[in-house]
């Protein structure tokens, strides 16, 4: 069993990486965070990529 | 009725704000657990810390006030914090010049600790459950927390 996210990943608001589409980026977050009611154990992980909801780029995506 | 508290010190690297994480057990049971960046830059790692616990003792006595609707007493509320310095600034109603900057909402905490509402105890960071809600975690760390906080993988 993996963690849900890499302890060395970092993620960057300054990405100047390809955009992705928004509305996609929201509804998998919306997705998670529904999930989150039921897995406390991806919460932190679903808080963190929520933070890059307003500009989303292709290595946020990618994490997620 | 026990909750853990933990912070973790500028863990978002582009605004410097700080993580807070709780997770709250009646009994055994994982009741709510929460994760939430903080408002504000927070200057040292026991104001993170005394943050945190502040803002999940308003959790503490909603819960309380819950129970006590369903007629249930509840007396015994612990806050467990793995820093020592935010537990004593709770218990002191000094304002030494190193915490007199911070906001008078995060002191009210203070008050119920002084008429023995809850109280606040140290924990050690190897027990410290909220570790999970608040930064990355290696596997074994984590698959040890996920045990204690009573999650299993439900089978087909």
């Amino acid at each position: 069993m993996n963690t849900p996210m890499n302890s060395s990943c970092t993620l960057s608001k300054e990405d100047t990486g390809n955009k992705v589409d928004q509305k996609l980026f929201r509804g998998i977050i919306g997705f998670l965070l529904y999930l989150t009611a039921s897995r406390p154990d991806i919460l932190f992980s679903v808080c963190l990529y929520a933070r890059f909801q307003s500009d989303p780029r292709e290595s946020h995506l990618t994490v997620v | 009725m026990v909750r853990f508290c933990d912070a973790d010190y500028t863990g978002d690297r582009i605004e410097r704000k700080s993580t807070n994480g709780n997770c709250q057990f009646l009994g055994e049971n994982l009741i709510s657990w929460t994760s939430k960046r903080q408002e504000i830059i927070a200057l040292s790692t026991s104001k993170v810390e005394y943050i945190s616990a502040a803002s999940c003792y308003t959790q503490q006595l909603w819960m309380k006030h819950q129970l006590k609707d369903c007629q249930i007493n509840e007396n015994s509320i612990h806050i467990y914090c793995d820093n020592t310095a935010a537990i004593c600034l709770s218990k002191n109603l000094i304002l030494h010049s190193r915490a007199n900057h911070i906001e008078i909402k995060y002191h009210s905490i203070r008050d119920y600790v002084q008429k023995g509402v809850f109280d606040i105890q140290f924990i050690d960071t190897k027990n410290q459950w909220a570790d999970i809600f608040t930064k990355h975690l290696i596997v074994e760390w984590f698959d040890f927390i996920k045990k204690n906080l009573n999650m299993h993988f439900v089978s087909n």
